[in-house]
């Protein structure tokens, strides 16, 4: 996959970060000084490749004997963290200064993994560093954030990933067009990992640009999820139920990420009910982190966006009326 | 249904009746009835036959299922059963723990280390104490789990692992553990959950046999009853005395509990019960309840009717002391025991059908109230599938408010047990019935599953089972997360698997059936681009 091919492989590689790089490059030059460090910043900006480059840089050759990678949304309990990383983090490394742990997703894990991550990462420093990732700082407790020095990626701007994507298409010898590449941008909102997903994907049906784009787009999860959500707005529950059901139950999309995904569609909708829908994907997001059985609150939700849609429509018929009688 | 399917069913010798839906006997063509299924779901129909895997444990033959008098509320998951000459009467319970010994014999090397006796007869009122078997050869079911206790307890030295006994109501823990260790001439001391379990008492009652066992050469085992009926206040220090107890493993511990799951249970076996040993008692076969309470029939001299006496097993739900309180607390003076006609409990079909049937919310609200099954969740679950079942006959506007209000209701339940504010689940049963009788329809019957689910079950089962894996391996080498690489990466391999860039899922080093369902799904995205194309 291209994703991995291209991933950045030094500091300089990064794009779009100059601030990042140029900490972090301050960082690599001293690694006997450096902290535990907090990743944050949007899906898609290069923080997991960050934080590969600087395990090798500073690991060497053997890094790959000296990291713990976990992702704390697949081991996010305090189990896990007693476990792996505990054991992990309490002995020397040979050849190199220190160990490191590497923590993806981190705002993912439960209270109180992060707790007990506080007395580890303390009681470990000697011979361990963290570096935590996360999309946003607010869902690290305190004490961890206090004890880490918090690097921000901002979201990349779009020439940056546009010029980025040309040279991976004069790389592959592929064919593009500007207005393509442009669209890669809209559709990804900025993520890398999205954008160059795409890249591959619409590479495959040949040329790239914007109509294959589109095309592709539609496979991934996220068109998807627009597909039933314009379903459920029709007010056709049934079919956008069943089309919901093969999507989490055969291909294992998460409600959660679901309702994300549901939410960028709607957001995107220009509609005038926009405030009426946050509120609706919100609550119904709420009630899913809160344990509700999955299944009846999806349902809930689809019927919930017919009856809206419904009104939209009728709205929309009241105006034109109402433009026809003036 | 379609009208076609149901006339070839019909056809076949399938009976339908309203209330209860399909039924099949031995007149019914199966043959016919599979064909017909095939062909109407478009999916392959296969007869999994259970008979060649159930052998009779006193005799070893195989066991016929199909006319077993359990075979509708049976879960045909035992390797053991009991073949009809074997099922009926005392005799034959005797004969089936004498089998059982012999085999526990033959697989301890030691010809009478269990002794071959029946059913014990004690003088005390409580039919579930009066019948509590004396020894391990006489309990039923869970064989494997018996042997492997005897043996662990027989083989015991200083620094084995404790065990856990872990299993529902009525399975036979307690029981388990008393007959075993009189049986290999252990002396007990038990703590269970009505002992304050503090430190300093559970030290009180413990300490000495920790410390003087070897001075004596009385064997001592400790056997702590109802370790998830430990609360923190109350039993201060209990949890950390019992983990100090494991890791000296000094004298052989048993413990008991409903499930391993629960905090307090993990707390003293560890993160995934590693510093025990796990024994798993399963709830018992209809037929093995069957067996035993025919047994105790016939000692008690009461006569009951085969309907009640199926009636009871349903509803003792594979719980030994249940079905005999039932039974004891059922009898009337002639020595007829009847539940049947009292004002007997429903079953959700039952309930559901009732309710669908009902003339006023009272009615549908009583209904809701009789249900054998207590547990909210399952009522939603089912209210849910009911409703989204008849999807069809509901208009719009009322789908939305009982599907919102439905989604209120198990939303308001789920913050009541994590806050445990079980109080307020008295309000639960009006909720839902007013819900479900603001959308019923009297033609209504129950759905036992989601529709929707239902027609791509096959595809849940074993596709999304691999598609998981596929995302979790795609995770590893991508450095992210497994809910991330389903969200963003498979559709795309699958999609470069659809144009046959195959070096991509070589790299992923797939086994053969990961492959087929691999193919399988990038045909599908194949298919979806085409449709886009037109």
């Amino acid at each position: 996959m291209w994703v991995e091919k291209y991933r950045p492989n030094e500091i300089g590689d990064l794009i779009g970060q100059p601030t990042v790089v140029s900490r972090l490059d301050a960082l690599l030059k001293n690694p006997k000084d450096m902290p535990h460090l907090l990743f944050s910043g949007p899906p898609g900006t290069g923080k997991t490749s960050a934080a590969l480059i600087v395990a090798r840089k500073i690991l060497g050759e053997p890094w790959r004997d000296y990291t713990l990678e976990m992702n704390a949304s697949d081991e996010r309990g305090i189990g896990d963290v007693r476990d792996k990383v505990k054991i992990f983090s309490r002995h020397l490394a040979m050849n190199a200064p220190y160990r490191i742990i590497i923590l993806d997703e981190a705002d993912e894990m439960t209270n109180s993994a992060q707790t007990a991550l506080r007395r580890i990462m303390e009681e470990s420093s000697r011979f361990t560093r963290f570096i935590m990732i996360c999309n946003y700082s607010s869902g690290i407790i305190e004490p961890l954030q206090s004890r880490s020095a918090i690097i921000r990626f901002p979201r990349l701007p779009k020439e940056e990933v546009v010029s980025r994507l040309e040279k991976i298409c004069r790389d592959e010898t592929i064919q593009f067009d500007q207005a393509g590449l442009s669209k890669i941008f809209d559709i990804s909102s900025g993520d890398m990992r999205q954008a160059i997903n795409l890249l591959q994907g619409a590479s495959l049906l040949g040329t790239i640009n914007a109509e294959s784009i589109e095309k592709v787009s539609g496979i991934t999860h996220k068109g998807k999820v627009g597909e039933i959500i314009e379903l459920a707005l029709d007010g056709q529950f049934s079919k956008a139920r069943s089309e919901l059901i093969q999507l989490t139950k055969v291909q294992g999309l998460s409600e959660s990420d679901f309702i994300k995904y549901a939410g960028d569609a709607l957001f995107k909708m220009d509609d005038p009910n926009v405030g009426e829908l946050a509120k609706l994907i919100s609550e119904y997001d709420y009630r899913l982190v809160r344990g509700a059985n999955p299944d009846i609150q999806m349902a809930a939700l689809l019927a919930h966006l017919g009856s809206l849609g419904g009104s939209l429509k009728k709205k929309e018929q009241d105006n034109a009326r109402d433009q026809k009688d003036s | 249904m379609d009208r076609e399917v149901f006339a070839a069913l019909m056809r076949s010798g399938v009976k339908y009746d309203h209330t209860k839906g399909f039924m099949i006997d031995d007149r019914t063509n199966s043959k016919n009835v599979i064909d017909v299924l095939g062909t109407a779901l478009n999916e392959t129909v296969t007869v999994i036959s259970s008979i060649s895997n159930i052998k009779c444990f006193t005799c070893g033959e195989d066991v016929d299922c199909q006319n077993c008098t359990y075979f509708d509320i049976c879960p045909r998951d035992s390797k053991f059963c009991l073949c009809e000459s074997h099922k009926q009467g005392e005799k034959n319970l005797a004969e089936y723990s004498v089998a059982f010994a012999d085999a526990i014999n033959d697989l301890m090397g030691d010809e009478d280390a269990v002794p071959r006796t029946p059913l014990p007869n004690r003088d005390s009122i409580m039919w579930a104490e009066r019948y509590r078997p004396l020894v391990v050869s006489s309990l039923v079911s869970n064989e494997q789990v018996r042997i492997k206790f005897l043996k662990w307890l027989s083989n015991w030295k200083p620094g084995d692992k404790p065990v856990l006994l872990v299993g529902g109501p009525g399975t036979g823990k307690t029981t388990l553990v008393e007959a075993g260790s009189a049986e290999l001439g252990y002396s007990m001391i038990e703590l269970n959950a009505s002992d304050v379990r503090t430190r300093e008492n559970m030290r009180a009652a413990i300490g000495p046999a920790l410390t003087s066992s070897s001075l004596f050469l009385e064997k001592r085992l400790i056997f702590l009853d109802e370790v998830d009926g430990m609360y923190g206040r109350d039993d201060y220090g209990g949890a950390d005395f019992i983990k100090e107890i494991i890791s000296a493993k000094s004298i052989p511990l048993v413990m008991s509990a409903n499930s391993e799951s629960d905090d307090r249970v993990q707390k003293i076996a560890g993160y995934n019960s590693k510093n025990v040993v796990l024994l798993r008692l399963n709830r018992a076969l209809p037929r093995q309840i069957g067996l035993y309470l025919t047994s105790v029939l016939e000692k008690e001299n009461l006569v009951i009717s085969d309907i009640n006496l199926e009636e009871l097993i349903r509803k003792s739900r594979g719980d030994f002391r249940g079905a005999l309180n039932t039974l004891q607390a059922n009898k009337d003076e002639q020595g007829i025991a009847k539940f049947y006609e009292r004002d007997s409990q429903l079953s959700m079909r039952e309930t559901f059908n009732k309710i669908f049937m009902a003339h006023d919310y009272n009615e549908a609200r009583r209904a809701l109230a009789e249900c054998d099954v207590s547990n909210v969740t399952e009522k939603i679950r089912a209210a849910f599938q009911n409703i989204i079942s008849n999807t069809r006959s509901i208009p719009n506007d009322k789908l939305l408010t009982s599907l919102r209000a439905l989604s209120d209701l198990d939303f308001l339940v789920r913050t009541i047990e994590v806050e445990k504010r079980y109080r307020f689940l008295k309000y639960f049963d009006t909720q839902l019935a007013s819900l479900l009788f603001s959308v019923k329809n009297e033609d209504w019957s129950y759905h036992e599953h989601d529709p929707a689910f239902w027609t791509v079950r096959f595809r849940v089962w074993n596709d999304s089972r691999i598609l998981r894996a596929i995302a979790r391996h795609v995770g590893n080498i991508h450095h992210e997360s497994y809910a991330k690489a389903t969200a963003y990466d498979v559709q795309f391999i699958l999609l470069a698997h659809a144009y046959n860039k195959k070096e991509i899922t070589d790299r992923l080093m797939i086994d053969d059936s990961t492959r087929r369902v691999f193919e399988k799904e990038a045909s599908l995205i194949s298919d979806m681009l085409k449709a886009n194309n037109v």
